[in-house]
C-alpha cells in the first residue's frame, strides 16, 4: 500500500492542479477578497473591515500583527529585521545578510515555529526550521505571528500543527479606477555593498482576472567591521573585517488571481529564488582561514481554490509543489579530495495536498473540517550510508468556534499520522498523535476590556536530520512535545480626537517541553547524536503597548513597544551531570527582551525610530561567567517622503542602522554589523 | 491622557531594564590535599567555534584555582579546541587545533613566549593535533598529513615530514618518530598506518598498517610503541596494539582490550575505555615489562567517572589524575587517585572538556 501512496499522491495532486490550473466557471463582481485572511470567509458578528489593532486585542490567543506601514517604520530590510519586532519572538541570527537566522517562539526552540507564505506553510524536513534569511520584504504586505493557533478555524491543517505561527501575506493587486496596469520599482543601496533592485508589474487581464510578476536581485559583500575581543580585563580587541561573505540572491514570482466572483477566487503562485552565500566562520582567534560557502535554489508553485457554497458552507483546497537543493563546500577542508567529503549537496521535495470545509451554522457556531496531506524527500550526495528518507504525514484538525459579542471560543482536535521510509539503513517508527487546543476570549463590561486564555499540547517531529544524518542521526527518536498554557488581558480605548488609540496586552504563560531532541556527543566528541533527553520548563509574561496620537489633522505619531520576561529553565534532573544545569536558563533565551518603535508622520516627512533590546544570555547550558554573552540594544532611525504627480508616487528613504555603532553578537563569535547606511528610492507608476 | 500613556510608557520602560535577573551562578572549587608537587596545569579544549580553551592553575599551597591562568597571564584567550599540553624543560606547550597555533610559555609565570601558526603555503589551516619532544626539538602533527619540527631553544620552524592522513598522535622510541594516521576526516575511509620517522633525515621511512582509525599512541622504556585504534565505531571495534621500534612491526593485537585512551608511567599503563553508546567505562592497569593486564578495575573505591576524557600520572608520587567531561556541553571535573585507586581529591568545574593536566614540581625538583 505504501508502495503506491507516494504515485497516488502525486497524481491526485496533478489532477487538482489540473482542475485548479483550468477551473471550469465563474462570473461576477470583482472582490479584494485575498487582501485579508478574515475576509476568507465572513462570519457574523466580526466585521472584516476592523482594524488589525482590534484584531489583537479581541483575539483569545496572543496574536500580532504588522501592516505595510508599520513594517515600514521598522528600518528592515529583510524579513528577519522586522519579525525581532514581535513579542515573545528570539530570532537566532548568525549576522550579515547570508547568516542563518531562524525564529524560535517562548523558547520552545525554532523547529516549534511553523512559517506560512500566502495562506500555505512552507517546510523544511531536513532541519525542521526555516531559515527566515531568504525572505526580504520587498513584497510583503503583512506580518502576523499568532502563539498557540490563530482562532480563524478555516486554515489548512498545518496551521494547527505547531506552537505558533508566523504568516507572511505578499502584496496582492488592487486597481483603482480605470488603470489595468501598475508598475513599482525600487532600488535599495547601502554598507558593505548592498544593491538591492526590485521591480514589480500588476496587470489587470479583465474583471475577473490579473496578475502579477515580481522580481529582485539583492547582493552584498558583507565585509563589515567588527571588534575581535580577546579576552581579560585589559581586553586586547582588535578591529577585524569580516571576510568570505559574499552573499547574491535572485528571487522571482509570478503570480495569477481569478476573482470569479464575491464568493469565489482562485489563486496560483510560481516562486523562484536562488542564492550563493559564503559563510563567514566563527570569528575563532588567530585563524580567519575558511572558505566554505552554500548554495540554494527553491522553486515551489502553489495554487488555491476557495468558494463559498452558501451562507452556511465554505470550501477551500489548495496543492503546491516544492523543491529545494542546497549545496555545501568547503574550500578549506583537510578531508582528502578523492576519499573524503568537502562537498554535499541535499535536494528535497514535497507534495502537498490540502482541503477545508467550513460549516457555519445556528448565528455565532461555525465548525471545520481541515485536513493535509504530504509525501517529503529527501536526497543527497556525497553523504555515506545516506538513508534517502521519505515521510508520509496526514494531518486532520476539526475545529469550532463560537463567537458573540461578549464571548469567543474556538476549540480543535489535530490528528497526525507520520510513516516513514528509508532505502538505507533504519528508518524511524510511525507516529500517531492527538493534539487538542481551547482557547477562550471573554469582554466582561462594555469596554474593550478582554480576559483571554488558551491552552495547546502539541509537539514537533524529529528532522531527517535527527533521524538519518550521517553518523548523527538517531532512529529511535520521539517527537518532542510541547504543552503551552497562556493567560491575558487585553485592553484597548479611544480617548478622544488627539489620543485616539492606546492599545495594551499582557500574557502569562508556561510552557513545558518534554522529551526534548538534544545533541550529545557519541562515538567521540565531534560525532554527536540526537537524543531525547531534555524537559524545559518555561514560565514568562508578554507585554504589549500601542499608541496612536494625532498631533494635527496630517500629523501623527505613532509609539509602539513590547517587553518580555521568561525564565525558561532546565529541569531535565538534579542528579548526575544534569545537576551541573539543573534549573538553569537555557542556552540563547535572554531572561528579558524589549523592542520599541515610533513614527511619526507630518506632510513633510515622515520619520521612525526603532529599536530592539536584548538582556544578557548564555551560550551553553551552565549559566556561569564564561558562557555568558552580553545583552544588547540595536537602534536605528529613518525618514523617508512621497512625493506624487500626476497619480504616479516616487518615495526617498534613508536609513541609519545600528547608529550607536554597538560591537554585538546574537550567536557567540558571529558578530553583527556595527553602524551602517541604507538608501532606497522607489517608483510606483 | 497622553500623560496615562507616558506614564506607562515610561513604567514599561522601567521594568524593562530593571528585572534582568539572569545571573551567573556560583561554581565552587575545593580542595583540601596537600603535597609535594607545588601546582597543576588543565588544559581544557572548550567547543568547536567557541573559542573557549582554557588553562587552569590549582595551587595546591594557597589552595587557589585559576580557572583561565593564561587569560590571566597573557590577556587574551588560548583559542579554539587546544587538544594537546605537554612540559618540556622550562617550557609549556600548548596545542590548538582549530586555532591552529603552538603557545610556548614559561612554566613558572605562565606568560607566552611565543605564538607560532601553523599555515599551509596555500594558507590554510594545518590543524596541529598532538606534540613530542627529542632532545632539542619538538615533533607536532597535523590534520594536514605532516609533522612540524621547532626547535626548541629558538622556537623556529625548521620543517615538515610528510606522513599519512589526519595523524592523530605521536611518539618518540628508538631514535624514530611513529606517527597515527588516523584518516578522520575521511570517514568512512580511515587510515590504518602508523608512520615511522627516521629522527636525522626528518622522513618517513616505513608505513605500518594497523588496525583502522588509529589515535592515542606511547613508547614504554622496553622498546615498544603502544597504539590504540579507535575503529569505526561501529563493527570495528577499539583496540590495544604493540609495535615493536626493533623491527618496526605490529607484533601483537589485544582485540579484548577495547582502549580508547591510556597513559605510561614506569611500568604500568593506565588504559581506559569509554562506550559512547551506552556511556560505560572502565579503567585498567597493564603492565608494560609484563604484557599482561595487572589490574581489571583500577577504582578500588566506590567513585564513578561518567565520561574520562584525558588521563596522566603525575611522576613524583604516581597519583593518577583523570578528568570527567561529563556531557561535554558543562564543565568537567579533575579527579586524583592515588596510585592504589583510592580517590583522593576532585577539583570541581576545571574547565569545558578537560583532557589534559601537567604537574609542576616544588622548586627544587624541577630545575635540571
Amino acid at each position: 500500500m505504501l508502495l503506491f501512496l507516494p504515485r497516488l499522491c502525486k497524481a491526485l495532486a496533478l489532477l487538482i492542479l489540473l482542475f485548479l490550473i483550468f477551473p471550469l466557471r465563474g462570473a461576477g463582481q470583482e472582490s479584494e477578497f485575498w487582501k485579508d485572511s478574515t475576509g476568507i470567509y465572513h462570519i457574523p458578528v466580526v466585521s472584516v473591515t476592523e482594524s488589525y489593532a482590534t484584531r489583537e486585542i479581541t483575539a483569545s490567543i496572543p496574536l500580532q500583527e504588522m501592516t505595510l506601514k508599520k513594517i515600514q517604520s521598522l528600518n528592515a530590510l529583510q524579513l528577519s529585521d522586522a519579525v525581532k519586532h514581535f513579542a515573545g519572538i528570539t530570532v537566532k541570527d548568525y549576522g550579515g545578510i547570508g547568516g542563518l537566522k531562524s525564529v524560535s517562539i517562548r523558547s520552545l526552540g525554532a523547529n516549534h515555529t511553523a512559517v506560512g507564505y500566502d495562506g500555505i506553510t512552507l517546510s523544511d524536513c531536513q532541519t525542521g526550521q526555516i531559515d527566515i534569511s531568504r525572505f526580504s520584504l520587498d513584497n510583503v504586505d503583512r506580518l502576523s505571528l499568532s502563539i498557540g493557533q490563530n482562532d480563524d478555524i478555516f486554515h489548512p491543517a498545518r496551521f494547527f500543527a505547531s506552537a505558533g505561527v508566523l504568516d507572511i501575506r505578499t502584496l496582492t493587486p488592487d486597481f483603482e479606477g480605470k488603470k489595468s496596469l501598475k508598475g513599482i520599482i525600487s532600488l535599495k543601496g547601502g554598507s558593505f555593498g548592498l544593491c538591492n533592485p526590485s521591480v514589480r508589474i500588476e496587470q489587470k487581464i479583465n474583471t475577473k482576472w490579473c496578475a502579477a510578476l515580481n522580481g529582485e536581485w539583492m547582493s552584498a559583500n558583507g565585509r563589515y567591521p567588527y571588534d575581535l575581543h580577546y579576552g581579560g580585563r585589559k581586553d586586547s580587541i582588535s578591529r577585524e573585517k569580516r571576510r568570505n561573505s559574499d552573499v547574491w540572491s535572485l528571487r522571482g514570482e509570478g503570480e495569477l488571481f481569478g476573482n470569479f466572483s464575491a464568493t469565489e477566487q482562485w489563486r496560483t503562485k510560481i516562486y523562484f529564488y536562488q542564492s550563493y552565500r559564503e559563510l563567514p566562520n566563527a570569528t575563532t582567534f588567530y585563524n580567519d582561514k575558511y572558505e566554505s560557502n552554500l548554495k540554494d535554489r527553491v522553486l515551489f508553485v502553489q495554487s488555491q481554490y476557495k468558494k463559498e457554497l452558501n451562507e452556511q458552507w465554505v470550501i477551500h483546497s489548495a496543492v503546491k509543489y516544492n523543491r529545494s537543493y542546497q549545496r555545501y563546500h568547503d574550500e578549506a577542508s583537510l578531508a582528502t579530495p578523492e576519499l573524503g567529503v568537502n562537498t554535499n549537496s541535499y535536494t528535497q521535495e514535497e507534495y502537498y495536498l490540502t482541503g477545508s470545509l467550513l460549516w457555519r451554522t445556528f448565528d455565532h457556531l461555525s465548525f471545520s473540517l481541515n485536513t493535509d496531506g504530504a509525501v517529503n524527500t529527501l536526497d543527497a550526495t556525497g553523504m555515506y550510508q545516506f538513508a534517502y528518507p521519505t515521510r508520509y504525514s496526514w494531518l486532520t484538525a476539526f475545529a469550532s468556534k463560537y463567537e458573540s459579542n461578549r464571548l469567543t471560543a474556538s476549540a480543535s482536535l489535530l490528528g497526525t499520522l507520520i510513516n516513514e521510509d528509508t532505502k538505507v539503513g533504519e528508518c524511524a517508527g510511525n507516529h500517531h498523535k492527538l493534539s487538542p487546543f481551547v482557547s477562550l476570549s471573554y469582554k466582561p463590561f462594555n469596554e474593550e476590556l478582554y480576559l483571554r486564555a488558551f491552552y495547546k499540547d502539541i509537539f514537533r517531529l524529529p528532522s531527517f536530520n535527527d533521524l538519518y544524518y550521517s553518523r548523527v542521526g538517531n532512529p529511535d527518536l520521539k517527537p518532542e512535545n510541547a504543552s503551552q498554557l497562556n493567560l491575558g488581558i487585553t485592553w484597548s480605548h479611544v480617548f478622544g480626537p488627539t489620543l485616539s488609540l492606546v492599545s495594551l496586552t499582557v500574557d502569562g504563560y508556561h510552557n513545558r517541553v518534554s522529551d526534548k531532541i538534544v545533541a550529545i556527543p557519541t562515538k567521540n566528541i565531534f560525532i554527536w547524536t540526537m537524543m531525547n533527553l531534555g524537559r524545559v520548563d518555561t514560565k514568562g509574561a508578554d507585554f504589549t503597548l500601542t499608541t496612536e496620537l494625532n498631533i494635527t489633522k496630517k500629523s501623527g505619531l505613532t509609539l509602539s513597544g513590547n517587553y518580555t520576561y521568561q525564565r525558561a529553565l532546565d529541569i531535565t534532573g538534579n542528579e548526575g551531570e544534569s545537576a551541573k544545569i539543573y534549573k538553569h536558563q537555557i542556552a540563547y533565551t535572554p531572561r528579558v527582551a524589549a523592542s520599541g518603535q515610533a513614527l511619526l508622520e507630518t506632510p513633510w516627512v515622515n520619520l521612525s525610530y526603532a529599536v530592539v533590546y536584548s538582556g544578557a544570555r548564555y551560550v551553553l547550558g551552565q549559566n556561569i561567567g564564561e558562557n555568558r554573552l552580553p545583552g544588547y540594544a540595536d537602534h536605528s532611525i529613518s525618514a523617508n517622503r512621497t512625493w506624487v504627480f500626476d497619480k504616479k508616487r516616487v518615495t526617498f528613504l534613508i536609513e541609519m542602522l545600528n547608529m550607536l555603532d554597538k560591537n554585538y553578537a546574537i550567536v557567540k563569535y558571529f558578530p553583527m554589523p556595527g553602524r551602517s547606511f541604507r538608501g532606497t528610492i522607489k517608483f510606483e507608476l | 491622557m497622553k500623560k496615562k500613556a507616558g506614564i506607562i510608557l515610561i513604567l514599561i520602560l522601567i521594568i524593562s531594564t530593571g528585572c534582568d535577573d539572569l545571573h551567573d551562578k556560583e561554581i565552587f572549587n575545593k580542595v583540601t590535599a596537600t603535597q609535594e608537587t607545588a601546582g597543576l596545569y588543565v588544559l581544557s579544549e572548550g567547543l568547536f567555534n567557541m573559542n573557549n580553551s582554557t588553562l587552569a592553575y590549582y595551587d595546591f599551597k594557597t589552595q587557589k584555582m585559576e580557572t583561565d591562568y593564561f587569560l590571566l597571564m597573557n590577556q587574551r584567550g588560548l583559542g579554539d579546541t587546544a587538544n594537546d599540553i605537554k612540559l618540556y624543560g622550562s617550557k609549556l606547550y600548548i596545542v590548538v587545533n582549530v586555532s591552529s597555533q603552538i603557545e610556548v610559555l614559561d612554566i613558572h609565570t605562565g606568560i607566552c613566549i611565543k605564538r607560532i601558526p601553523l599555515f599551509s603555503e596555500n594558507n590554510i589551516a594545518r590543524q596541529p593535533r598532538y606534540i613530542a619532544f627529542h632532545k632539542d626539538k619538538a615533533y607536532v602533527c597535523s590534520f594536514d598529513g605532516t609533522v612540524a619540527k621547532i626547535d626548541t631553544a629558538s622556537l623556529k620552524l625548521e620543517g615538515f615530514a610528510k606522513v599519512g592522513r589526519h595523524p592523530d598522535g605521536l611518539c618518540v622510541q628508538n631514535g624514530k618518530l611513529y606517527v597515527s594516521n588516523s584518516g578522520g576526516l575521511d570517514y568512512p575511509n580511515y587510515d590504518n598506518t602508523v608512520s615511522v620517522v627516521d629522527l636525522a633525515t626528518f622522513k618517513e621511512i616505513k608505513k605500518i598498517t594497523v588496525r583502522i582509525n588509529p589515535y592515542k599512541i606511547h613508547a614504554d622504556a622496553y622498546g615498544d610503541v603502544y597504539v590504540v585504534s579507535r575503529g569505526n565505531y561501529g563493527t570495528i571495534k577499539y583496540c590495544l596494539q604493540r609495535i615493536d621500534s626493533r623491527t618496526d612491526e605490529l607484533v601483537q593485537t589485544f582485540d579484548d582490550l577495547e582502549v580508547l585512551n591510556f597513559t605510561i608511567e614506569g611500568d604500568n599503563a593506565y588504559l581506559y575505555s569509554y562506550d559512547f553508546y551506552k556511556a560505560t567505562a572502565w579503567i585498567k592497569v597493564f603492565n608494560v615489562r609484563t604484557e599482561h593486564v595487572e589490574r581489571e578495575n583500577f577504582i578500588t573505591d566506590s567513585t564513578k567517572i561518567d565520561t574520562p576524557y584525558g588521563i596522566d600520572v603525575n611522576p613524583v608520587n604516581g597519583d593518577v589524575y583523570i578528568t570527567n567531561a561529563y556531557s561535554f556541553t558543562v564543565w568537567g571535573d579533575l579527579l586524583c587517585f592515588t596510585k592504589e585507586g583510592k580517590l583522593k581529591f576532585t577539583l570541581s568545574n576545571i574547565g569545558l572538556n578537560p583532557n589534559g593536566t601537567v604537574f609542576i614540581q616544588k622548586k627544587n625538583s624541577t630545575e635540571e
